[in-house]
């Protein structure tokens, strides 16, 4: 059974994440906390999504919008900017090759990065959030199909 | 008793203190090594000394720490009342 296009997304911006960034190792479907081993890291999650009839009948089309959030992670003694804006730098190369993640979506579009460090762990670590935004649509009743 | 001869019976290895080499020198203290999870996301520890302030009155940030033969440097300093809590990056 094909899967939902949520997890069809994930598992294409691992593909085409782990073809260009060499600076984190791409982890999708990661619940548990990483050790220390593991970073760098580069979290694909999908997020919050809205979803919206776009067609009148049944059953109608839907369009949705789906946050997806790039979480990097580094730790290091020091230089945590410098690794983060790397591994950004990789990402948006990595996106900018096919923003339609193989015809998955109708556009994926960087919205946001967010910083964030933890100075309280004996190696500190260092989070960007790079958020995108995306477009997909499919018939109600069958999310694993994009339009 | 005086409040720092209270602080240095804390401190004495022979009650719950260990001993801590601090840019060279013994220091007498408590050591912590908790486990933290950054955000939620990463698995470490969060190492903290806590000694007489006197005792590391002219330790600075990078200053190398060695507990147990484990290896660090100072990260961050907090000094009130006569005592100072050290955060520690592993070196």
């Amino acid at each position: 059974m094909t899967a939902h296009v949520r997890t069809q997304i994930r598992e294409r911006l691992a593909t085409q994440l782990g073809a260009t960034v060499t600076s984190a190792s791409i982890r999708s479907g990661q619940i548990f906390p990483l050790a220390p081993e593991m970073l760098p890291a580069l979290l694909v999650l999908t997020g919050a999504e809205r979803v919206a009839a776009a067609s009148i009948g049944s059953p109608p089309m839907l369009t949705r919008d789906l946050e997806v959030n790039l979480v990097a992670l580094v730790a290091a003694e020091d230089g945590h900017e410098d690794a983060l804006d790397q591994i950004a730098a990789e990402v948006e190369q990595a996106i900018a090759t096919d923003r339609t993640l193989g015809g998955l979506v109708r556009e994926f579009q960087l919205s946001s990065l967010r910083p964030a460090f933890d100075t309280d762990a004996s190696l500190p670590v260092g989070r960007l959030e790079i958020v995108y935004s995306t477009n997909y649509r499919v018939i109600e009743g069958a999310p694993q199909t994009p339009l | 008793m005086s409040l720092a001869d209270d602080i240095a019976a804390t401190f004495d290895d022979d009650t719950f203190g260990v001993v801590a080499t601090i840019g060279g020198a013994r220091v007498n203290g408590i050591f912590d090594d908790s486990y933290i999870s950054p955000f939620g996301e990463v698995e470490a520890n969060a190492a903290g000394f806590t000694c007489s302030a006197a005792d590391v009155a002219t330790t600075t940030h990078g200053a190398a720490v060695t507990i147990g033969g484990a290896n660090y440097k100072v990260g961050a300093i907090e000094r009130q009342h006569g005592i100072a809590t050290m955060r520690l990056v592993k070196a």
